[in-house]
């Protein structure tokens, strides 16, 4: 037997024994291991139930065949929303955290603003988000497009 | 924590009002307690002043225009803030390694450098008068720099070099922002008159922010 037979062998061996989680709570847990801030999934619709009724009503303006366009454009709108309260819950925690080390007064007084700590200290979180809004804006640059057809 | 931000004061559309949805749209979660709340207040006015948007997509548009150009201007805060921390080590370097060149360091001038280099770093400091920091690292500084060959620009570069990925990261962001805005503004054009405006009032914006960086 080769060496490469040998590893292919344990490799089913242990595959077989590695049926992943048996239990539903932690079939659960499985299903959100690549989960960090759902931003790429649909917008929760029980969480955001009511704004996106109340958005889309407004967005419709009172014409009945533009519902489904409307509805998808307050969708589109609240996921933007929705990143940019990210964005900004990123700088508020970086700038809790320089206050509570009072990085700003250990740097001196250029060292700029909670926030201009904040940022620099997350500059690749920021850059990430940056990217879903960009996704964002651009689905509801559609959905806006065919509201206004 | 912070404290709370103040009351929404603003603004008053040529309609009369803000509908109260935009209202709490233009509010809720996009600053943080850290930021001035009547900076942005006060762009959120010079933005609907000229713009004078009529109905909800329009609204929407002046909340993104206001929310990148607020990233811009943080972005460029920030990268302004990190800059000046790299000239301030720049001078931190330039002075250890001078002070090691004479082989006069000691516990004693280390603490003192420090000072020094408050001193020099303040008094490089656009706005800073002539004789403000008139601290003794002063008048050694045009000497260090001479020793090392470097101008007072150089300081600049230097802090530039040391914190490229940052820098590059910085710009960046500037970049993302300022696209969205584009994007924005594009799709305003194809709509009305409203673009137009819209362009000059970001115009208007741009040229403050401008200053306020040279």
């Amino acid at each position: 037997m080769t060496t490469s037979d040998r590893k292919r062998s344990a490799n089913r061996a242990n595959a077989a024994r590695s049926t992943g989680p048996r239990t539903q709570a932690g079939k659960t847990r499985a299903s959100r291991n690549a989960l960090r801030h759902g931003l790429n999934l649909p917008l929760p619709l029980d969480e955001y139930g009511e704004e996106l009724s109340a958005l889309t009503e407004r967005l419709q303006g009172g014409i009945p065949a533009k519902a489904a366009d409307a509805k998808q454009a307050a969708i589109a709108q609240l996921q933007l929303e929705r990143v940019r309260r990210i964005k900004a819950l990123v700088l508020l925690e970086g700038a809790e955290r320089a206050r509570e080390a009072d990085v700003a007064s250990a740097a001196g007084s250029d060292a700029g603003d909670e926030i201009s700590l904040a940022l620099a200290d997350r500059l690749a979180r920021l850059l990430t988000l940056d990217g879903y809004e960009r996704k964002a804006l651009s689905r509801r640059k559609k959905a806006f497009r065919a509201l206004y057809s | 924590m912070a404290d709370s931000p103040p009351p929404w004061r603003l603004p008053l559309s040529p309609e009369g009002y803000i509908p109260e949805d935009i209202r709490k749209t233009m509010m809720d979660g996009f600053l943080t307690s850290f930021e001035d709340f009547e900076a942005y207040e006060k762009l959120v006015l010079m933005i609907v002043e000229d713009v004078q948007p009529c109905g909800q997509i329009e609204w929407l548009w002046v909340k993104d225009v206001t929310d990148s150009t607020w990233d811009i201007f943080r972005a460029r805060r920030a990268k302004a803030a990190c800059l000046a921390m790299g000239r301030k080590d720049a001078i931190r370097a330039l002075k250890k390694a001078y002070d090691g060149d004479r082989l006069t360091v000691s516990i004693a001038t280390l603490e003192e450098g420090e000072d020094e280099v408050d001193d020099i770093f303040m008094s490089l400091e656009p706005g800073s008068g002539p004789n403000e920091y008139d601290g003794g690292g002063l008048h050694s500084f045009p000497i260090m720099l001479e020793r090392f060959g470097l101008t007072e620009n150089s300081l600049q570069d230097i802090a530039y070099n040391n914190n490229l990925p940052k820098m590059e990261a910085f710009d960046r962001l500037i970049d993302n922002a300022t696209a969205r805005r584009d994007s924005v503004l594009r799709e305003v054009d194809r709509r009305r008159e409203v673009g137009r405006r819209m362009r000059q009032a970001v115009q208007a914006v741009d040229e403050a922010i401008d200053a306020e960086f040279e």
